[in-house]
């Protein structure tokens, strides 16, 4: 069975890669460019993992994270938070707040498939 | 009867006695065997210089015709002696620590070393005095003649005691240079003597008391007693002479002298408080007995200033009348000798060594040995003063009774006596003051008492004594202006004591004091509380240790010089050699030689080698009035405060600007990082891709390579934009300033942005008006107007879309503005547009790091315009402003 | 007696004795002039001699006795 992965990510470029590496390792992509969208479409995939950029237009990543772990349907889908800050304090509340991994841009392509695997239960 | 021969051999015999004692008392104290020479009763009986022939024969004569008012004459010094903590105990202090070496050494000393002051008070002091040194020549020939059978020339007799008392004063009094140094010979003397009076006096009385009547209650049931003590004496007269005594114990130059002068301890001050007093209590305790028993029992017409003589010689008791002649002859000689010692100092220090140093002004270090001249000069001093005490002798004869003539010498020290309270106490005495107030009291009372004590003899005529001079009536010597006060002693203390001291007070409000004065009026007045803190204070001037040396053995002599010098080295710590020439050494050898010249004399010596100096501002502000200091003092600590408080208040503003600065530039950092990390992960991303991925798709492969391309340029572009800005906004870029047609400018912006506009299907709206020039930098300019174009498309769009472009040349400045048609940014909005970093809604615009308008902003404000948004209805309005240019300027 | 009281009291003392120098010659001037030595002006007589003899002589001999001892006591003060 396919596991599905939804991208939440404003630059362009970055959802391209992404979705070209998760793709290329068996994931059914959905991306959504704009946080106060990415609600709406995570209830509407129910995604096996999410990758949130803490970045976005309007509505931030911390506030979907919240977003996601209040709605009850997806209170335990794994979520992998990117950030291009990439400090500490953003770690801490990323944690806090339900993410399963916290990665800091840019990132290895290797490790962000592996971790997605790993949350999407697909590495034993 | 005594014969004439008995007298003289007895008086030879005593004088002898005189010279041998002086003679011993000189040679222990040369030994250094000083013992009882420096004891406490030594120094009160030399104070007893003060009862002299006046006292001894007068004070009996006034009880004669006036009753108690005789008392008066020791009542006042009594009062003075009982409160010396507070006069004599500065006086003394002062004295020593400024080496003073008279009345007229003091005051010139006070009032800035003033030389002019010391020969008012000289020639003052010597005319008071001749009066009442002739006085004793009167009364000792007076007893003499008494004793004579006639044949004996009084005259005669008054010029060999004139002679003889010269010689030992010059032989006893001239010893030293340093005037400043104790007289052994002629205090020892002087106290002898002082026994000898008070026990030929209480001898007098007992035989009087006891033995011509029996007991006092006797004498006071004569009939003279109550008519001598029935007189009310009480009035004006008393308290003068009261006042003139007291006055009289401080300013006399031979008071000053044994009392201050010759003082070797302070402490003495305090036994000669109670053992002074008590002397002359003793020696007027049987003043009133003798008179009364005298007008008893002596026949009508008897001179009653002789009865201390006259009753014993009528009982017969010739050797009690012996004793009582030795007597009078000790109160005589003992005043004369110290008047002449005193004076003589001051003629030699205040006239004859200033006339001298004066004279060799120009050559100060070739003239011959001053010791010699000053030796010399103070015997000349000495001969001069008996001559004059003996002409006055001779001119006056005996007329008026002793007690007068006492009384004028009294008001004419007496004139001093403002100008020394007021020098002790008064900082803001000055010398002018005391100038004017010793001039004009010396004055007044030479008009309304001295020279009118000649009786019409010496200038003022006798017409002009009882009519006023030119027959006005208001200036008749008795009554100033019509004063209607009877007594004339009364009359002249006080007209002469008012005009002294409101010439004082006016002359020292009227003036400024010099650096020197306010300094010895600082020294004078603290006296207790400089010498309590250890405090020397000193001009600041100085000159070489070799020259002070050379003066110091001119007038100290070689030993006493050396010793000095060697002395002060030793206190700066140099083992050997001459002691370093500092302010301190100069002041020091300055009081040295003031011991032997009189203040002024010495500051005037070493001013001549040391320059005159100037007063520290240090020592300025230790002079200034302590209560001024501690106002100052406050004045300072609170305008200290307040500047720390602004200071703090300023460091509190800069902190917390710093910590905002901190905080942009911490946010600011971690802008740059995420929107460096943003395209950075693209690239790695793709990168890894291209590298990891064997094959691949050549379309996708062209694509992602594309996108790391773009990437990368977007990474440089915000590098480049960064580093822009900093340098903008630091100023260290100088903007060209060209003239410039604003149109050229604005198309040039236009068809740079022509294919973003074109994609974004907008044709912008320019209408090119009149020419405009500025001046500016064409290409900063132009990237503005890109910028803001840019912006517009981004993000201000409507539809359709529309940008509108305007050029004004206003009055004050050039005005370009940039309108679209989009949504309009909200006014809260307005200044976060020119923030770093800041994107309004969603768009992204690739390849901007948002800093395009923060960018511009700072372009504009380099070339002295500005960026601006106008919030309006519809679109967003941006305004770039520039300042006005001459036409011509332009014109190229 | 307390410990600020012994303190203080020697300082007391010579400020007592510096108020006595001050105040002796202002006492003996009142006592000898006018108007109060005028009280004693008159033929009244005491034990055979006229009260003001006894009144001038008598003050001026307590002034010599008060001086006496109070410059004793002065002199032995520290200076202050």
């Amino acid at each position: 069975m396919t596991k599905r992965v939804l991208i939440v990510e404003d630059e362009t470029n970055i959802v391209e890669s992404l979705s070209f590496l998760l793709g290329r390792a068996g994931f059914e992509v959905q991306t959504v460019a704009d946080g106060a969208l990415a609600l709406d479409k995570a209830a509407h995939v129910e995604p096996d993992v999410m990758i949130l950029d803490v970045m976005l237009p309007n509505v931030s990543g911390f506030d979907v994270l919240r977003g996601v772990r209040a709605n009850p349907a997806l209170t335990s889908t794994p979520v992998m938070m990117l950030t291009a800050k990439g400090q500490s304090r953003d770690r801490e509340q990323a944690l806090q707040l339900g993410a399963d991994v916290f990665v800091t841009k840019p990132f290895s392509n290797a490790d962000i498939v592996a971790e997605a695997r790993r949350l999407a239960g697909l590495d034993g | 009867m005594l014969s004439w021969n008995v007298i003289v051999l007895t008086c030879l015999l005593y004088v002898a006695a005189l010279f041998g004692v002086a003679f011993w008392a000189e040679r222990r104290a040369r030994a250094g065997h000083f013992g009882w020479m420096r004891s406490p009763l030594v120094y009160t009986l030399s104070i007893s210089v003060y009862c002299t022939a006046w006292t001894y024969y007068g004070a009996v004569g006034s009880a004669a015709r006036n009753g108690l008012e005789f008392a008066a004459i020791y009542l006042g010094p009594t009062l003075v002696f009982i409160g010396w903590w507070f006069l004599f105990r500065k006086l003394v202090r002062i004295a020593r620590e400024q080496r003073t070496t008279s009345i007229a050494d003091l005051l010139s000393s006070r009032y800035g070393k003033s030389s002019l002051i010391g020969v008012f008070v000289t020639v003052l002091a010597v005319i008071a005095s001749t009066p009442y040194i002739a006085l004793q020549l009167t009364s000792l020939s007076l007893s003499f003649t008494l004793f004579s059978d006639g044949s004996a020339n009084s005259s005669l007799t008054a010029f060999w005691i004139a002679v003889g008392l010269a010689i030992f004063t010059i032989l006893f009094g001239t010893r030293h240079v340093d005037a400043n140094e104790r007289h052994y010979g002629v205090v020892t003397a002087i106290a002898l003597e002082a026994i000898v009076k008070l026990v030929a006096i209480a001898s007098v009385g007992l035989f009087v008391v006891f033995g011509l009547a029996s007991g006092p209650s006797d004498i006071f049931a004569r009939p003279e007693s109550a008519e001598l003590l029935s007189a009310d004496i009480f009035g004006p007269r008393w308290i003068t002479l009261v006042f003139l005594s007291a006055t009289a114990i401080i300013c006399l130059p031979r008071m000053f002298q044994v009392i201050v002068v010759e003082n070797v301890d302070e402490r003495h001050l305090a036994t000669a408080a109670w053992a002074f007093p008590m002397y002359i209590f003793l020696m007027s305790l049987f003043v009133l007995p003798i008179a009364i028993v005298g007008l008893n029992t002596m026949p009508a017409g008897s001179n009653p200033d002789l009865f201390v003589l006259t009753l014993p010689l009528a009982s017969g008791a010739n050797t009690l009348a012996l004793v009582a002649f030795i007597g009078g002859f000790s109160a005589a000689t003992s005043m004369v000798i110290v008047s002449a010692i005193a004076l003589a100092t001051m003629m030699s220090n205040h006239i004859f060594m200033p006339l001298w140093l004066r004279a060799t002004a120009g050559t100060p270090s070739s003239s011959g040995d001053v010791r010699r001249i000053l030796l010399i000069s103070r015997r000349v001093s000495i001969l001069v003063i008996m001559g004059l005490g003996y002409l006055y002798y001779l001119l006056a004869g005996d007329g008026g009774a002793l007690a007068s003539i006492g009384l004028i010498a009294f008001l004419g020290a007496a004139q001093f006596l403002p100008s020394v309270i007021a020098g002790l106490y008064w900082r803001g005495a000055t010398r002018t003051g005391a100038l004017l107030a010793v001039g004009s009291g010396a004055v007044v009372w030479a008009y309304t008492l001295f020279l009118p004590s000649f009786g019409g003899s010496l200038i003022l005529s006798a017409e002009t004594i009882a009519n006023g001079p030119f027959g006005l009536g208001w200036l008749r010597p008795n009554a100033l202006f019509g004063s209607a006060i009877s007594d004339p002693l009364v009359h002249a203390v006080i007209w002469s004591m008012a005009v002294n001291i409101t010439m004082l007070c006016v002359g020292s409000m009227m003036s400024r004091p010099r650096a020197l004065e306010q300094l010895q009026a600082k020294i004078f007045v603290d006296v207790f509380a400089l010498s309590a803190a250890g405090q020397g204070m000193s001009l600041g001037r100085t000159a070489k240790s070799e020259k002070l040396f050379e003066l110091a053995q001119r007038i100290l002599g070689r030993e006493q010089a050396g010793r000095m010098f060697t002395e002060i080295a030793r206190a700066q710590g140099k083992p050997s050699g001459l002691p370093d020439a500092d302010p301190a050494l100069t002041a020091r050898l300055e009081r040295a030689l003031a011991g032997a010249l009189g203040a002024s004399s010495a500051h005037a010596m070493v001013s001549q080698i040391s320059g005159h100096g100037t007063v520290s501002v240090p020592e300025l502000i230790r002079m200034a009035d302590e209560t001024a200091q501690i106002v100052e003092y406050s004045h300072r600590i609170e305008e200290k405060s307040r500047e720390l408080e602004i200071s703090a208040d300023q460091l509190r503003r800069a902190n917390e600007r710093l910590r905002a600065i901190s905080d942009q530039k911490d946010a600011f950092l971690s802008q740059v990082s995420h929107e460096l990390r943003t395209p950075m992960t693209s690239i790695r991303s793709f990168a890894e891709i291209l590298r990891e991925t064997d094959q691949i798709d050549p379309d996708q492969h062209q694509r992602f390579v594309t996108i790391i391309h773009e990437e990368s340029q977007r990474l440089t572009r915000l590098l480049d934009e960064i580093l822009d800005l900093s340098v903008l906004e630091t100023g260290r870029t100088t903007m060209r300033r060209d003239p410039l047609w604003l149109d050229d400018v604005i198309r040039q912006a236009l068809d740079a942005t022509e294919p973003l506009m074109r994609r974004a299907g907008v044709q912008p709206d320019y209408a090119p008006g009149a020419e405009i020039p500025v001046l500016a930098d064409r290409d900063r300019l132009a990237q503005v107007f890109i910028n803001v174009l840019s912006n517009a498309v981004k993000y201000g769009l409507g539809l359709p879309p529309r940008i509108k472009v305007e050029a004004v040349q206003g009055p004050q400045e050039v005005t370009v503005t940039i309108t679209d048609n989009g949504p309009g940014i909200a006014e809260a909005d307005a200044d976060r547009v020119f923030e770093k970093f800041s994107r309004l809604g969603e768009a992204t615009l690739a390849g901007s790091a948002g800093l395009g308008l923060p960018i511009s902003r700072e372009i504009m404000r380099n070339l002295d315009g500005d960026l601006t948004l106008r919030s309006g209805e519809g679109g967003a309005c941006f305004v770039i402003t520039l300042p006005v240019v001459e036409q011509s300027a332009a014109a190229e | 007696m307390s410990d600020a009281d012994s303190l203080s009291t020697p300082a007391r003392a010579r400020r007592r004795r510096y108020d006595g120098a001050a105040l002796l010659p202002i006492f003996a001037a009142i006592m000898l002039l006018p108007p109060f030595v005028s009280l004693f002006a008159g033929s009244q007589t005491l034990f055979g001699i006229p009260v003001i003899v006894l009144w001038i002589f008598g003050i001026w001999l307590a002034l010599i006795a008060i001086a006496a001892r109070l410059s004793r006591l002065l002199i032995n003060a520290p200076e202050s």
